[in-house]
């Protein structure tokens, strides 16, 4: 039988509501006040996103931010600094116990990974699961993807870059020679892709959010049931957004 | 002595710290990266809990704490976290001393 989720499609918000959002879903989830959840959303201002233990001024060019308009946020999930600018990014909430919430974090994380490579088959994309979380194609990077337990669920947010300033987000983020091992940033650039490299076309919003909801359904298995976030959910993301990810000290706290 | 380190070791994610180290013991150290640790405050609590051990035994220790933490790390291990210390440590001392970089 298939797993009845909950679909929300939120569209472009800013930095502050997408991760007040998607920890306002965790805890509807994990109260039980919300079903299992599937969210597609995009970013508009752009934004960088560090992980969780990552150093504020050791990976984002603040400066360079503030001059372009683009927000920074701290996310509360491990993992890499993102540059959001032209893509799709699902996030999706689970309840510990649930058939697609397996113990194992690498399991969930190939488990999961699972709807990006079937949406990106599709697109005509393939792709395949580079452990521990990130997806890519013809050995290019085209998904990052970070997970977190809390409040007794899993939460796992990613994305698909639908094109990408290759230039513009080595500008913004600071990439160490130690992460380049020994590599010249050019060769470091090279190994990032948006589809719009690999189609060879514009890719719009839309038919990559179909696309995704479709890839999520069948690798998964998933009854998508279209809905729109509470109002409660909507009312604690914009208070997470302001206390939380809107706040200096978490976003600098390390 | 304090020093910050950079290091990629192999299995790990990248791994940055600063530390303080006086006569083999660990005074203080702030561990950052783009590696997972689940949950993120039990690592937080862990690393809160490594000053006082000594650097030879700084592996053991934090594989030793994630474990009583219930952290699964992905990206960061004991080893990996003693080999970035070591070398920093090892190139803070060839340098100027305090505030040498890796």
């Amino acid at each position: 039988m298939a797993h009845r989720l909950r679909l929300l499609k939120t569209g472009a918000h800013d930095a502050r509501f997408n991760m007040g959002l998607d920890e306002a879903v965790l805890e509807a989830v994990s109260a039980g006040k919300s079903e299992p959840t599937l969210r597609l959303y995009a970013w508009t201002p752009a934004a960088v996103s560090i992980g969780y233990f990552q150093g504020l001024k050791e990976e984002v060019d603040e400066a360079a931010c503030a001059e372009r308009g683009i927000d920074v946020v701290r996310r509360i999930t491990g993992g890499g600094a993102v540059f959001h600018q032209k893509e799709i990014t699902y996030s999706i909430v689970l309840p510990e116990g649930h058939a697609l919430a397996p113990a194992s974090i690498l399991k969930s994380y190939e488990l999961i990974c699972g709807g990006v490579i079937a949406g990106l088959g599709h697109l005509g994309v393939a792709s395949t699961f580079a452990p521990i979380n990130d997806i890519v194609s013809g050995g290019k990077k085209v998904s990052g993807n970070a997970q977190t337990r809390k409040h007794h669920c899993l939460l796992q947010h990613g994305t698909v870059l639908l094109d990408v300033d290759v230039d513009l987000m080595f500008t913004i983020l600071k990439v160490p020679v130690e992460k380049a091992k020994g590599k010249l940033i050019e060769e470091v650039k090279a190994r990032v892709t948006g589809l719009k490299g690999l189609l060879g076309r514009e890719l719009p919003y839309a038919e990559a959010e179909e696309a995704m909801a479709d890839g999520f359904a069948e690798a998964l298995d998933l009854e998508l049931v279209y809905a729109e976030p509470t109002k409660a959910e909507l009312a604690r993301a914009a208070e997470l957004g302001k206390s939380r990810f809107g706040s200096t000290e978490w976003t600098g706290k390390r | 002595m304090k020093f910050s380190a950079i290091g990629k070791p192999a299995g790990c994610k990248l791994i940055r710290l600063d530390a303080e180290v006086e006569k083999g013991v660990l005074v203080a150290i702030s561990i950052r990266g783009d590696f997972f640790a689940i949950p993120e405050e039990g690592f937080e609590r862990a690393e809160s809990r490594l000053p006082g051990t000594r650097v030879t035994d700084l592996a053991v220790r934090l594989t030793q704490l994630m474990k009583e933490e219930g952290v699964e790390p992905y990206g960061i291990s004991g080893e990996g976290l003693a080999e970035v210390l070591i070398a920093g440590m090892e190139a803070g001392m060839k340098g100027a001393g305090d505030g040498a970089s890796a």
